[in-house]
């Protein structure tokens, strides 16, 4: 991480209807890179399916008062979004070949490959006092647009 | 969230891909096709609020999805939504970058928008005021023509068609289309009446009399033959033969 870019963050309960509170920050903060409007849309979007896979988990432990953290350290180069909760992770979720459906748009895979669709690195981690953070890295090419 | 839009059974799917690949039945590809339009909804709504109509997206994103039918391949034992998806997506954004702006813009004034538009907010700060054309201009390197054009080149990025009414006002105020001039006919048929004028003054007397109560004044063929002190059916034919005048001379 660049020591020299200030490291924001925004903690909010780990509700649905923050989720939106967070895409806002994300517009706010990517805004300042160089980024097409469609490029901070992405991010936002990949955002929006982390918080939603921290917002699922927190509803399904039935944990009212779990929190959600968006960190974001954003330069000129380089964007890195974390969202964390503190949600316990369910064990080994089930393996492909148990999964009755084609496309379960609530599994968590199907969210993961969405973000790495949109961002250029995505890594998942469980946290030592349980939760989970999804750091997403987004390198900013300095283009003139595609 | 939690809203599964209609699955198909993943050994279903896999079993009618089997069978696809062997047979090429268009049947068959159709049903694979409609089976996953799920899959097609929930990622093109996703992309849904950047200003572009959820319908269109939904059309980029089938034809994603049929381009990953044609090219699944289900030997190599991946989900089938698995490799769907990032062909899908990748057309959506395909479709963005192609067609985000609503008009279609020449390439170099395009860059030259993004780049006046960058220096713009850049200028701003520096200056501490909103830059004029000519910082821009001297920021780009360009003429100030073409950066005014450039900066103009923004309002392309997003039309409104004339037919939408207005947004925000309480009271719908008519759409721009509505308050738009047309052609007045009226004006075209002024040449008409001068035309008919002519020709009904070349007509003989009684004629012009007849076709006048009858079609200026409305009356009807008893009302003017007892005005006139004939017959009806002399009326009549005596109309029938005026008019026909009428159109010969017009015609001409």
């Amino acid at each position: 991480m660049l020591v020299t870019s200030p490291v924001v963050e925004l903690r909010a309960p780990c509700h649905a209807e923050y989720v939106s509170v967070v895409r806002l920050a994300v517009l706010g903060l990517c805004g300042r890179a160089p980024l097409s409007y469609d490029e901070v849309e992405d991010l936002r979007l990949a955002v929006g399916e982390g918080c939603a896979s921290s917002v699922q988990r927190a509803a399904e432990a039935g944990m009212d008062d779990a929190r959600l953290t968006l960190r974001a350290t954003v330069d000129e180069s380089l964007i890195v979004l974390e969202i964390e909760d503190d949600v316990p992770v369910p064990p080994a979720p089930e393996p492909l070949e148990q999964a009755v459906m084609d496309v379960d748009f609530n599994d968590q895979q199907f969210r993961v490959s969405l973000m790495q669709l949109l961002v250029d690195e995505v890594n998942i981690e469980g946290l030592p006092g349980g939760g989970q953070c999804i750091r997403l890295t987004k390198h900013c090419v300095a283009s003139d647009g595609q | 969230m939690g809203s599964s839009p209609k699955a198909v059974p993943h050994e279903q799917t896999q079993q009618m891909f089997r069978q696809y690949a062997a047979t090429g039945d268009p049947g068959l590809r159709e049903r694979l096709i409609a089976a996953h339009s799920g899959l097609v909804t929930f990622l093109a709504a996703k992309f849904a609020n950047r200003g572009e109509p959820l319908e269109d997206l939904i059309s980029v994103a089938n034809i994603g999805l049929i381009k990953a039918v044609d090219r699944f391949d289900p030997g190599r034992g991946l989900r089938f939504s698995t490799f769907a998806t990032p062909t899908i997506v990748g057309e959506i954004r395909r479709h963005f970058r192609d067609r985000a702006w609503s008009l279609k813009v020449p390439r170099r004034l395009k860059e030259l928008n993004q780049s006046a538009s960058k220096a713009s907010a850049r200028l701003a700060q520096k200056l501490g005021r909103p830059p004029g054309v000519q910082d821009i201009a001297r920021e780009i390197n360009a003429s100030e023509e073409d950066t005014l054009a450039a900066l103009e080149l923004a309002n392309a990025y997003d039309t409104v068609s004339v037919d939408a009414p207005y947004d925000g006002h309480a009271e719908a105020l008519p759409a721009p289309a509505e308050s738009l001039g047309g052609e007045d006919e009226q004006i075209g048929r002024l040449e008409l009446y001068d035309d008919l004028n002519r020709a009904l003054e070349r007509l003989e007397g009684r004629e012009r009399e007849i076709l006048t109560y009858r079609y200026i004044h409305g009356m009807s063929q008893t009302e003017v033959a007892k005005r006139l002190n004939i017959s009806q059916m002399h009326v009549s034919r005596l109309q029938t033969k005026a008019l026909k005048t009428l159109r010969r001379m017009l015609e001409q």
